[in-house]
């Protein structure tokens, strides 16, 4: 296949490598002529259009403008390179040789530099030349990574202009590559080169994997195959599998689903003619589950108890403090069904809690259930992605076992989420069941409401069973009838002013012994037995207690999470609170928790056969409960990491996400472990060994 | 203050009564004491026909009159050929530092060596084997226990015996000085005059399960063990696996109960590996019936137990509370140990019939049983937990207040540590006022007892005095409130862990350290769970009706409880040969006395706090009861106010002494392992 020469089409050899004209790059192209000329223009273009001609020899060469294309007042430099003869051998400096097709003609050779602005429509060419012979076409070609890149540009009275409505219309001149050379070339018709199918991606988002409703936008990309961007087609974005989550079909907002999963974002550029190219992007979502089969964590601390009488026989504060190392590793994770889709997953935990006279371990076997479905069985608020902490198993090196139900029979299964709903509880409630088996066959079972309101079971060596009693109101009452032969009951606080409880005790028969009349000591704040508040403080320095190793930076995510309680039975008035870190793209590094007991009643014996009641605002007992535990290291299934304990924290915070991944998990064995000791330094009446001569004498008030 | 009280109190009670000569039940009663001599007071062989006794006892006493005591018995204590070179060599064996250290001899080379001569011996024997008497002897040649109808003994000892009133209750007595009728190289002869109410068992009990007005259930085995860390040795493999107890019995036992007690509170323990094994003791229990038995010997084989009961030997004969609760514990704690369990009777012993209210055997006999034990040579830890005023026992001469080497029991808790055996005592539960206990009768001949003693045989040097705290803890073995010393914020002023400054008995040269004070021997050395408030199960009778379950408090049970730690501690030793090999003879693995390795561990920085937990709360002052002299029983007037007592502080107090030792790392601490 021949080309044409005309007196007026210049067939432009492409430029040596090295040779110069202009001041522009090196000639890209090697045709094998000699030395190759250039002529460079330069044009300074307003946002509102313009253009630049360069012409060398005959041949002159129009780079076109159009309105709205920069962002501003703009250079445009057009380098038209001396055109020679054949052989029809484009070679670019330090590229690979191209050889135009068979019967091809080279019209002519320039390059595009835009300056001082950012192009942002596509730029026209045109260049004047001869009339190509019969049946042949006028193709613009760039040499940028492949000389593939072929549009159809329009002859005209001399001048052939790239064209605008073909394979490639408005692409981009100057946005091509760098060094790229564009050419006018003519090719007998029937002969043109297949126009190459343009590749679209999506952008990669980060993180990716994502976590559960986190979110990214996706951004689609169109190119030729050489490289060569479309600045503005119209893009529609879908998923590959919905259940990753939703992504918004024009803008590509990605909001992550609750379950694992991985497949792609789809685009495709619908623009009108264009046959509706398509491609996509990756995308993993990572869901809340609390780990995967082999994750460990490793958290060290510190556990701390001080208490000291403050009122009947004053001591001073007896403090014990335990190093704390916290091992975690995730046994199991199953997909389940019933009763609802969902993935169940077991870590096992082991404690040590190294006093300096004594070592308690613990091991301990939390599941959980995380809902990947509905499921007419649940409640409502259990949409996909909840994570239920369902129960934790635990025996420590006394012998004595403990289960805490979350579950949805005896709590509402989730231990904490961010956002809270609207209300004081959210959907965090106190629910839960607890029972205690301890070595020497005693036993005790908590039922504890939403509202914290509880009633306690407790079961001798006799199977003798006592009950407290712990109502929404805040009265209360201790029936230990089978143990002592005496009960108790605490009224509910009467109305201010002068808010008093009236504390009674009954013989076995029902009669009244005794009655005192005490200061309220419930704050008015406290309307039931169990109020929780969380709040996100956004990012805030690790405290220098929480000795975070330097990997995971210098501040957190810090959560806040407070309970308040009051234990009317038992007369214990509480306040809880766990402070959790969370670094960025790591999860929980650091967890504090403190637990600040006042004690009005006390049945420990320790005052002396005798129940003593405060009378007064100065509590009997003062306890006060701390552990601080640490990220040391962690190892997800893949390995060990050393920056990163969470299969996929959707961001650093949890401004408007559940708490992140894997990350949950070791925050709840601690919370269920340091539970647990809160629960032991209250445990109220072990048993019940009164005075003989009780019935008269066995309360005491201070 | 309080020493000068001390002294001046017991200046007061050292007045010897100076007239002699025999005399009957006619002699002129009043407040005439039998005369005394010059005791012997350790020197070598010197027979006479005077020997010491608990005269002092009869100081104020009125003659109430005759007694009939039927079936008598008295312990004899031999002078030694070298009392006090035998205190010496118990120092030596129980000092690292020491080329004796550990060097343990056997029962025989004790009496070689320290026991009374051939010769001597054989005259005692001979002397009361001619008055008819029956005579028992062991292989230390130390003590000789005489037994035989009142009438003989009286032709014996060269007196009669009477009824005196004291201001403690009554009590038989001589009615003049007893004497030999030949020189013997006898050094003391105890129970010449008596009461055995004056011998305190250190428990306080509650009622049983099921009775009224409350239920009363103490903290079981393994509550304890997890508070104190037995469960750590448990799980480093340190069960008690070969180790010995010995339980000096104030009465019997009835092993049903340990059945019933695992059974029903699930005792055991669990391993390494988080598993559970029950307790796998065996209880066995001895006779103390002597080795060198004459005229048929009077040691015999005790009746059985029955349930509970009022009435003579042997179809009454109700377990021992006390007995009860060593046994258990010991049992319990150390779980696979041997536990040897020491019971002395003799048929037909009473007080005569109208004023029979002392316990039917055991507590009487004590130290026929310690004498068994150090004959036998079997326990390698023994427990005691009684106790009477040091000025009563046999630690001091007639002055009450210089020590007597060759007293009984200064001998014999030497020889046990010259054996290598471990002694562990209860301090007492009157506090600082170790000798009164006011809240269940007074002292004998005791001025007021209103005074700071402390309570023997705790005080002796060559055993563990154990004391008590207040251990508010859960089911979980979790510390629920403050330890404190056992004392007046529980028991307000009724009871209290012994503690105090002995008047007598010289402190030994392992008692160093901050805190300790005078020349005297402080007590308690280290403390455990003793508050009856915070008190242990016990199962008693319950293989009768009326018996069952209950809770028991006192230092009874913090003596135990520590036996059965220092079970872990051998146990520990045993398995280790680099402790093995600092040992000798058949046991090298005692250790003898623990109370220098606790000093050892006190006065170094490093170990003392990661072995012992340091008390530094309470008072263990107690509430007199001499607005009603000479009252018997529990005090039903006591005084409205507390003594002062001590007060525990950081470091060794008169309270708790060093503290409370945990298990497993008290077994580091000693054994290294």
């Amino acid at each position: 296949m021949g080309y044409r020469r005309g007196a007026i089409l210049s067939i432009i050899a492409l430029a040596l490598a090295g040779c110069q004209g202009g001041g522009a790059n090196p000639p890209p192209f090697n045709s094998g002529n000699p030395a190759p000329t250039s002529a460079t223009q330069s044009q300074t273009v307003s946002p509102s259009g313009g253009s630049v001609t360069t012409t060398l020899g005959t041949e002159t060469v129009k780079v076109i403008v159009p309105g709205g294309a920069l962002s501003g007042p703009a250079t445009v430099t057009l380098t038209v390179y001396a055109a020679g003869s054949s052989p029809k051998t484009l070679q670019s400096s330090g590229r690979k040789v191209q050889t135009i097709g068979s019967g091809a003609a080279l019209v002519a050779a320039f390059s595009v530099a835009i300056s001082g602005a950012t192009l942002l429509k596509p730029l026209q060419a045109s260049v004047t030349t001869v009339a190509a012979p019969s049946g042949s076409i006028f193709r613009l070609a760039g040499y940028g990574t492949a000389f593939d890149d072929i549009d159809t540009a329009t002859w005209s009275g001399g001048v052939a202009t790239s064209d605008l409505n073909i394979a490639y219309p408005r692409m981009s001149l100057a946005t091509a590559p760098a060094g790229t050379l564009y050419a006018f070339y003519t090719e007998p018709s029937g002969s043109a080169s297949a126009v190459p199918t343009p590749v679209l991606t999506a952008a990669s988002v980060t993180p990716n994997p994502i976590g559960m409703f986190g979110t990214a936008t996706f951004t689609g990309s169109e190119m030729s195959p050489n490289g060569f961007p479309y600045l503005d087609p119209t893009f529609a974005y879908s998923l590959s599998d919905p259940t990753l989550g939703t992504i918004n079909a024009s803008t590509g907002a990605f909001t992550a689903g609750p379950i694992d999963g991985a497949g792609t974002v789809n685009v495709t550029d619908t623009t009108a003619g264009r046959g509706n190219p398509h491609g996509g992007g990756p995308i993993s979502v990572t869901s809340q589950r609390p780990g995967n089969k082999g994750d460990a964590f490793n958290f060290t601390g510190t556990l701390s108890s001080t208490t000291q009488l403050v009122n009947s026989n004053p001591t001073q504060p007896q403090t014990d403090t335990a190093s704390v190392t916290l091992n975690t590793t995730v046994t199991s994770a199953q997909v389940i069904a019933t009763p609802a889709p969902g993935i169940t997953t077991v870590a096992h935990s082991d404690e040590s809690d190294a006093y300096p006279l004594q070592t308690v371990t613990t091991s301990s076997d939390t599941g959980y259930g995380y809902l990947t479905g509905t499921s007419a069985a649940l409640p409502p608020t259990f949409v996909p992605g909840t994570v239920l902490m369902t129960e934790t198993l635990a025996k420590d090196s006394n012998g004595s076992s403990y289960d805490t139900q979350y579950d949805v029979v005896h709590g509402n299964g989730i231990v904490d989420v961010l956002p809270e709903a609207t209300g004081p509880f959210g959907p965090n409630t106190a629910a839960l069941r607890y029972v205690e088996t301890d070595p020497a066959n005693f036993a005790r079972n908590r039922v504890v409401a939403a509202n914290g309101s509880y009633v306690e079971q407790g079961t001798d060596a006799f199977h003798d069973v006592q009950t407290a009693t712990v109502n929404s109101d805040l009265s209360a009452s201790l029936d230990a009838r089978q143990y002592s032969g005496f009960r108790f009951t605490m009224s509910a606080p009467s109305a201010p002013p002068n808010s008093r409880i009236i504390f009674r005790l009954f013989n076995a028969a029902g009669t009244q012994l005794q009655a005192f009349s005490l200061p309220n000591w419930i704050p008015a704040t406290l309307t039931q037995p169990s109020m929780e508040t969380d709040v996100d403080n956004g990012s805030k320095p690790y405290p220098a207690s929480c000795s975070v190793p330097a990997k995971y930076g210098t501040s957190g995510n810090q959560i806040v999470q407070t309970i308040n309680r009051a234990d009317t039975a038992f007369g214990n008035l509480e306040t809880q609170t766990t402070t959790t870190y969370m670094a960025p793209r790591v999860g929980p590094v650091c967890i504090q928790m403190t637990d600040a007991v006042q004690t009005f009643y006390d049945f420990t014996l320790q005052n002396g056969f005798v129940v003593l009641v405060s009378g007064g605002t100065l509590p009997i007992q003062l306890t006060n409960i701390s552990e601080t535990l640490t990220l040391q290291s962690a190892k997800t299934e893949s390995g060990t990491t050393t920056t990163s304990i969470a299969r996929g924290t959707s961001s650093g915070t949890r401004a408007t996400a559940s708490v992140p991944s894997s990350g949950f998990a070791p925050v709840s064995f601690a919370r269920a472990r340091f539970n647990h000791a809160v629960r032991e330094k209250l445990g109220g009446l072990r048993k019940a060994t009164f005075s003989h001569s009780f019935g008269n004498n066995g309360v005491k008030q201070l | 203050m309080r020493t000068a009280r001390i002294l001046a109190t017991a200046a007061a009670v050292a007045i010897l009564a100076a007239c002699g000569g025999g005399g009957g039940t006619t002699s002129k009663p009043a407040d005439v004491v039998p005369p005394q001599t010059p005791t012997n007071q350790g020197a070598a062989s010197p027979s006479s026909t005077s020997f010491k006794y608990l005269a002092n006892a009869l100081k104020g006493a009125t003659l109430a009159g005759p007694v009939q005591l039927g079936t008598m018995k008295v312990d004899v204590q031999m002078n030694l050929r070298d009392a006090q070179g035998l205190q010496s060599y118990a120092a030596a064996v129980g000092d690292p530092s020491s080329g004796l250290y550990r060097h343990f001899l056997t029962p025989e080379e004790l009496g070689s060596r320290f026991g009374a001569t051939d010769a001597d011996w054989n005259a005692a024997m001979a002397y009361f084997t001619a008055e008819g008497l029956q005579v028992t002897g062991w292989k230390q040649k130390s003590v000789m226990r005489v037994v035989g109808p009142q009438a003989k003994m009286e032709h014996a000892f060269g007196t009669t015996f009477a009824l005196y009133h004291l201001r403690s209750g009554d009590a038989y007595g001589p009615t003049a000085l007893p004497h030999f009728s030949k020189p013997l190289a006898v050094h003391s002869v105890t129970q010449i005059v008596f009461n055995p109410s004056w011998m305190k068992r250190n428990s306080v009990a509650i009622a049983p399960h099921g009775t009224t007005p409350a239920f009363n259930f103490g903290i079981p085995p393994q509550q304890i063990a997890g508070a104190f860390d037995y469960t750590g040795a448990y799980a480093a493999g340190y069960t008690g696996t070969g180790v010995n107890i010995g339980i000096i019995g104030t009465g019997p036992i009835d092993s049903r109960d340990y059945t019933a007690f695992n059974s029903r509170l699930n005792a055991g323990w669990y391993d390494g590996s988080g598993t559970f094994h029950p307790t796998a003791n065996t209880i066995t229990q001895v006779n103390a019936t002597g080795t060198a038995n004459v005229n048929g010997g009077a040691l015999a084989t005790p009746p059985p137990v029955t349930g509970p009961c009022n009435g003579p030997l042997p179809g009454c004969n109700p377990e021992d509370f006390e007995a009860q609760i060593d046994t258990q514990q010991t049992a319990a704690l150390a779980p696979t140990a041997n536990v040897l369990f020491y019971l002395a009777y003799v048929p037909h012993e009473t007080f005569g019939t109208t004023h029979d209210f002392g316990p039917r055997e055991g507590i009487q006999e004590v130290n026929d049983e310690v004498q068994q034990a150090i004959n036998d040579n079997q326990a390698d830890i023994l427990s005691l937990s009684y106790g009477l005023a040091e000025q009563y026992s046999d630690y001091t001469l007639l002055d009450e207040t210089t020590y007597d080497p060759n007293g009984t029991e200064p001998v014999q808790f030497a020889m046990l540590q010259a054996l290598g055996i471990a002694v562990f005592v209860s301090s007492g539960d009157a506090g600082a006022q170790g000798c009164a206990r006011p809240f269940a009768g007074t002292g004998p001949g005791v001025a007021s007892p209103d005074q700071p003693c402390v309570s023997a045989p705790a005080v002796d040097q060559n055993v563990t005095s154990v004391g008590g705290i207040t251990a508010p803890i859960d089911e979980s073995s979790h510390k629920v409130g403050p330890y404190t010393t056992w004392g007046v914020q529980t028991e307000h002023g009724f009871g209290a862990t012994g503690g105090g400054l002995s008047v007598a008995v010289p402190k030994p040269a392992y008692q160093v350290g901050a805190g300790i004070t005078g020349t005297k021997r402080n007590q308690p050395d280290a403390s455990l769970d003793a508050d009856p408030a915070t008190g242990v199960a016990v199962a008693v009778s319950t293989a009768f009706p009326g018996g069952g379950f209950g809770a028991a408090g006192g230092t009874s049970v913090a003596a135990p409880e520590m036996a059965a730690m220092w079970a872990l501690v051998l146990d520990a030793c045993k398995k280790t040969a680099a402790c093995v090999a600092k040992g000798s003879g058949t046991h090298p693995y005692r250790m003898g006395n623990a109370a220098p390795a606790f000093y050892k561990i006190y006065n170094d920085t490093t170990l003392y706090p990661a072995t012992f937990l340091d008390i530094v709360d309470g008072n263990n002052g107690v509430r007199p009861c001499s607005v009603n002299p000479g009252q018997v029983g529990p005090c039903p007037n006591p005084s409205p106010t507390i003594d002062p007592g001590f007060n525990a502080g950081k470091g060794y107090d008169l309270t708790t002494g060093i503290g409370v030792p945990f298990g497993r790392h008290l077994i580091k601490s000693v054994v290294g392992v």
